[in-house]
């Protein structure tokens, strides 16, 4: 017994070993290319004045920063309607009993519509039209219903995801769950969306990042927020870097984001599984 | 038969000296030769040899150019436009119009067109990327409003400082307002007119800054209920509003330009076509900047 | 009164009838096994007793109440009537402690503590004391049968439905689990029990019946129906079970 554990150990070490050597190696190459191959390339020096100027860099960042504040709000607002809109869809979908049908019908039309058309339309449409019927402020603000049109149109998307989630949990769960005596709404509650919300955080996610992007286009309709900072930097200064410095922002955000995420999925896996199949 | 053939070809000689491209080395003036095809000063110095690209907005507006449809010359633009590329020596069919945006005709890099005009103020920052004709029209930044917004009675921009205001991106309007109204609120910032105009009607905003006579346009014709509640006044920090044609960068083209505007503008045509399409009669409140 | 009775209970799922006019008295305190070859019904009937399926014919009562009227709010029945699995079919997401007070605390209003405590009891009583905060992934399929059955005994059921709850288990777990089912006959609890497991039916159940093409074929005393079976397909199936050395 203690011959083969050291024999794996052995095996085990080597291999990791070889992997990091790889990884090094390559990884060095990749660089190499970007800093020694690239910079040579005959139009490198526009390209890098036009998209990589430090100084527009520099120059561009603290007001971005300060446009992306409105962003993040639009973000974090929407958030928690969009889950609870996408959730209540969702549930409703699946829901069996025939009284529910003319809702379930809704939801359907809904889904279908909403995600038949680009966002950017239903921006303007929202945006402009709902207040366009004749409302005082601050109640026809676009930040208002710029963020209804996304909040509408990201549910009808999310709550596909908790669908698909939703059926994905085995029938003998919800069996198991009535047999205890728990109701249909307990049953959803307890058993079925906690275990179907947890299968589908990577689609999930997707749509998160996606958002948060699309918060963007809340510009179109009036608020200066990042992106149309940027593209007023860009005019004033016929230079692209104001572009780079927004994408970097979001990345800023975006990549803590998925990886805390998969981080915390990865913890709660661990947490309740056995082993793991390699 | 050898009468024949040589009365044959004297006549196809002639017949072929007769039409044909411009062989224009007599000619001394920059007048127009045959074919409607540009004169010396263009030769070589357009797009398309021997037509003449223009390039403007999509859409374009009112009372710029009608119905949009700049090859009708209707509006002032379009007229202008026409009266610069006849004085060229260009012909109506060797005119071609392309549509741009706003912001990417004044971007560094190849035009599409031999100029461009959207109601582009001549600015120093612009001149950096693009070069710009001699004015061909001069006027004033006015707000609109709906009647009874809080920008009604302004007398002075201290007057507006509550006021929230809205404009196209990248334009001398935005620019004015930031940095000589200074509201208290942001303004609401759009990819185009169309977008400020919808927010105006939605009550989003009380109120958008452009060149006068868009403002008059839009409150003649585009939003009912909408007024011009003032203009501001020329000085020399902020200078009046000059429309140029926009060029790319080291044009040759800009010179023959030059010279036909001139040419229209003391013959009178510049103003008659003002007074034709716009109104001389554009009387709103000077709003005084201190 | 018996404690459960079926009356002429018929059962189809589309064009194929699964369950054809059974009848059956089952009394309190009584072991009921029902024996048979697969797709003899035996799984539908217990799922038509807890009202997972309902019934498309005939009557299920419940100390003299009927149960089966259509539309008839269920979560009582089923507190009272307790179902476990052949799959166990835990909640992977939640502990085994947390498994267990789901229902007392959510369906019946218990105290969190309270819940605890009597769930800790039941672990104690089972040897899965130590197992409370494990997760169900983490468990042998033994432990979590067990635990599925500690889990439909929290609620304090009357009757325990138990379908093939050793089918999916090996041969040396299932000896654990059968050990669970003696002592809940012993404490007195009505259990109805589908199963395989012949010497089980045999040296602890009251009554045997042998179901086959959704009538019950054969009914009595566990050493006369497995001994001494009168019909013919009771005596083919019982050949079969004896020669694969499962009697």
């Amino acid at each position: 017994m203690n011959d083969s554990a050291s024999r794996r150990a052995d095996y085990e070490r080597a291999r990791r070993r070889r992997s990091l050597l790889v990884a090094g190696a390559s990884s060095a190459v990749l660089v190499a290319v970007v800093v020694l191959v690239v910079p040579r390339m005959p139009r490198w020096d526009r390209v890098r004045k036009s998209f990589f100027n430090w100084d527009r860099f520099a120059d561009s960042f603290p007001r971005l920063l300060d446009a992306f504040v409105l962003d993040v709000k639009i973000f974090l607002w929407s958030i928690p309607f969009i889950i609870v809109l996408a959730l209540l869809v969702a549930t409703t979908r699946n829901s069996r009993s025939p009284v529910l049908f003319p809702l379930r019908a809704l939801a359907i039309a809904y889904t279908d519509i909403m995600r038949g058309v680009p966002v950017i339309l239903w921006i303007y449409l929202i945006g402009f039209g709902v207040p366009g019927l004749g409302m005082e402020r601050p109640w026809n603000s676009p930040l208002i219903w710029g963020s209804v049109a996304l909040v509408l149109t990201y549910a009808s998307y999310v709550s596909e995801v908790f669908r698909a989630g939703i059926e994905s949990v085995h029938e003998s769960q919800r069996a198991a769950s009535r047999s205890l005596g728990l109701s249909t709404a307990q049953t959803m509650r307890f058993v079925v969306l906690p275990q179907a919300i947890r299968r589908v955080i990577p689609p999930l996610m997707n749509d998160l990042v996606s958002l948060q992007k699309d918060v963007a286009l809340v510009s179109l309709i009036g608020p200066i927020e990042i992106l149309r900072q940027a593209g007023v930097d860009k005019s004033k200064f016929a230079n692209f870097t104001p572009y780079v410095a927004a994408a970097v922002v979001f990345l800023l955000i975006t990549i803590p984001l998925t990886r805390t995420t998969d981080w915390l999925v990865e913890r709660e896996r661990r947490r309740t599984s056995g082993t793991r199949v390699r | 038969m050898r009468r024949i053939a040589l009365s044959l070809l004297a006549v196809g000689s002639l017949t072929l000296a007769s039409c044909g491209g411009s062989d224009s080395s007599s000619d001394t003036t920059a007048a127009a030769t045959s074919g409607g095809a540009g004169n010396d000063c263009t030769a070589g110095k357009t797009l398309a040899e021997g037509k003449l690209t223009i390039g403007t907005g999509n859409p374009a507006y009112s009372p710029w150019v009608e119905n949009d449809k700049p090859e009708a010359k209707e509006g002032y633009e379009a007229a202008v436009a026409y009266a610069i590329a006849g004085e060229l020596g260009y012909s109506d069919e060797n005119v071609t119009w392309v549509r741009t945006g706003f912001d990417e005709a004044v971007q560094p890099g190849a035009k599409n067109f031999d100029f461009n005009l959207q109601q582009f103020s001549i600015t120093e920052e612009r001149k950096q990327t693009v070069d710009f004709s001699d004015p061909y029209y001069t006027t004033n930044q006015a707000i609109v409003a709906l009647a009874g917004s809080s920008a009604e009675g302004a007398a002075t921009v201290a007057d507006l400082k509550d006021v929230k205001f809205g404009a196209q991106a990248g334009t001398t309007s935005l620019d004015f307002i930031k940095n000589v109204i200074k509201p208290s609120s942001e303004p609401f910032v759009y990819d185009d007119n169309a977008g400020a105009k919808a927010a105006l009607e939605a009550k989003q905003i009380d109120a958008i800054v452009v060149d006068l006579p868009t403002a008059f346009y839009i409150a003649a014709v585009e939003i009912e209920g909408a007024k011009v509640v003032g203009q501001f006044p020329a000085d020399e920090t902020t200078s009046p509003d000059q429309f140029g044609l926009v060029f790319d960068k080291g044009n040759a083209l800009v010179s023959c330009v030059n010279t036909a505007i001139e040419a229209l503008k003391s013959a009178g045509t510049i103003d008659t076509i003002a007074k034709t399409w716009l109104s001389d009669k554009y009387s709103a409140p000077v709003i005084a900047l201190s | 009164m018996s404690k459960i009775s079926l009356r002429n209970v018929t059962k189809s799922f589309g064009s194929h009838t699964v369950l054809d006019g059974v009848s059956l008295d089952i009394d309190a305190g009584q072991c009921v096994s029902l024996i048979g070859p697969s797709g003899s019904g035996k799984s539908t009937l217990l799922r038509c007793i807890n009202l997972l399926e309902p019934i498309d014919n005939g009557e299920i009562l419940l100390d003299g109440t009927d149960i089966s009227v259509p539309g008839l709010d269920a979560n009582p029945v089923r507190r009272r009537i307790g179902m476990v699995f052949q799959s166990y079919n835990l909640f992977p997401h939640m502990s085994v402690l947390q498994n267990i007070t789901l229902s007392p605390v959510r369906a019946l209003g218990a105290q969190k503590a309270t819940a605890n405590a009597r769930a800790l009891e039941l672990l104690e009583r089972f040897g899965l004391a130590d197992k409370a905060s494990s997760y169900p992934d983490q468990l042998s399929g033994g432990q979590q049968q067990r635990v599925a059955i500690v889990r439909a005994l929290a609620v304090e059921p009357e009757v325990l439905l138990l379908d093939e709850i050793t089918s999916a288990l090996d041969p040396e777990l299932v000896g654990e689990v059968l050990d669970v089912v003696r002592e809940l006959k012993q404490s007195g609890m009505t259990l109805v029990l589908a199963t395989h497991e012949m010497g089980f039916a045999r040296d602890t159940s009251d009554v045997v019946c042998v179901l086959d093409g959704g009538h019950i074929i054969e009914r009595g005393d566990p050493r006369d129906v497995l001994s001494n079976p009168q019909s013919e397909r009771a005596q083919q199936f019982l050949q079969r079970i004896i020669r694969s050395g499962r009697l």
